[in-house]
């Protein structure tokens, strides 16, 4: 077979490149959570099939490939012994790939013990106004901003040192990631929130990171931890469903690459593959 | 009118092997689901069955292939032996080597084919039914 195929979907978007990559060649950005990647263990061991493939950058400076989302699916893959799996290789360099950030919404957080827990840990934590923070992460002055329900806000400076604002980020994140739960968020109103989260004590906001520094951490060896980048994916693919017995197989890596082919071509054919141009809804996610 | 393609004649000799290979698994399977015995035969023998039927669906679809190329379809099976076994950790070794051959096959022509898309669609699909008979019987084995 041809090894590069795109078929042209009707409205002319390219179609998206799927590959079965070695799980070795994939290097992460983020800290995958192991609560999550063990309930997926469970999931995929029972299902035998992977529904949504992990999307995947080529490395600029070296070998292998950057993961942009999929953390928690790779490492339940690697716990249940495979060596490889499908992913979705895009082009980081895609202006309509879009970078921005989770929010935490922390339940039942004592405020002003935690901002002394902070500081205890050495985080360094100035008072702010709330029309300010917005600013303060916009021009990264800060690698966090947080705010109590009743509007009492601070912020965590950022130190224009990428490793040391990882660090300051990982330790703020550690002092409540375990102990109180939390959603990741894309809004910030409070009044909102406190709608579907009636517990919030506390919003954690964190500047919107730019590509170059994401690859900058794998360059540098650094981890975020999981959940804070957001990417937006244009074409992403969901719902390919591939079956992890041909994963697991003696097959050769370009063997289950013709047979993902022949998967993939024979879906189009049938006619299976839909694009939406438009932002949809997804229920059973 | 036959359909003309490039390197008709070429295409036509390897479709006749890919015919000759699933005549051959055919009689393969219908061989040893006559042949289980035991516990064994309350799983192998459907499969094997539906091995032998889809084999006849494939040489089916690549006989249509080449009479539409007019070409002229061999009708009978590739003459590499099958090894007569009652052990059906053999039966699948075989079959493991059968299904591997004939994926093999299937890869080499689906380039040949590709220009004629009716043609590059059914031999996609019988390469993938291929390779997943593959699969299949690794898992059958316990690799």
């Amino acid at each position: 077979m041809t090894g590069q195929f795109f078929f042209q979907m009707p409205s002319s978007k390219p179609f998206p490149l799927l590959r079965i990559v070695p799980i070795e060649q994939i290097r992460f950005h983020e800290a995958p959570e192991t609560d999550r990647a063990a309930r997926l263990v469970e999931r995929l061991a029972e299902d035998r099939h992977l529904l949504n493939p992990p999307i995947v950058t080529p490395l600029q400076q070296a070998q292998g490939f950057l993961l942009i989302d999929g953390a928690n699916r790779i490492s339940a893959m690697r716990l249940l012994g495979y060596h490889c799996l499908p992913v979705q290789i895009i082009d980081y360099d895609d202006p309509a790939l879009r970078l921005g950030s989770w929010h935490h919404a922390v339940m039942r957080l004592p405020w002003p013990a935690w901002i002394e827990q902070l500081r205890a840990h050495g985080l360094a934590v100035e008072s702010i106004s709330p029309e300010e923070m917005e600013g303060v992460l916009a021009t990264r002055e800060a690698c966090a901003a947080l705010c109590s329900v009743d509007r009492t806000c601070a912020f965590i400076p950022a130190s224009n040192n990428l490793r040391a604002d990882v660090h300051a980020i990982t330790s703020l994140i550690d002092t409540y990631k375990k102990s109180h739960s939390f959603e990741r968020v894309d809004q910030t109103n409070l009044a909102d929130l406190r709608r579907f989260y009636p517990d919030l004590a506390a919003l954690v906001l964190f500047p919107a990171f730019e590509k170059s520094e994401i690859m900058q951490l794998v360059a540098d060896h650094l981890k975020l931890p999981t959940g804070l980048t957001r990417h937006s994916i244009p074409g992403r693919v969901l719902r390919v469903n591939i079956q992890l017995d041909v994963l697991r197989s003696d097959l050769s890596l370009e063997d289950k690459n013709e047979w993902l082919e022949a998967f993939v071509r024979i879906r189009v054919q049938e006619r299976h593959v839909r694009f939406y141009p438009e932002p949809v809804f997804i229920f059973d996610d | 009118m036959p359909v003309q393609i490039p390197n008709q004649q070429q295409v036509i000799a390897e479709l006749n092997k890919a015919l000759g290979w699933e005549l051959r698994a055919q009689a393969m399977y219908a061989h040893y689901a006559a042949y289980l015995k035991g516990l064994e035969m309350l799983t192998l023998k459907s499969h094997f069955e539906e091995e032998a039927t889809e084999s006849f669906g494939h040489a089916a679809k690549v006989r249509d292939i080449i009479a539409t190329l007019g070409g002229e379809a061999v009708t009978t099976r590739d003459p590499a032996p099958i090894a007569h076994s009652e052990d059906w950790k053999t039966m699948l070794e075989e079959a493991l080597k059968t299904e591997q051959a004939a994926a093999g096959l299937y890869k080499k022509i689906l380039p040949m084919v590709e220009s004629y898309p009716p043609f590059g669609h059914t031999i996609i699909h019988i390469m993938k039914d291929e390779m997943d008979a593959v699969v299949e019987v690794e898992a059958l084995l316990g690799h």
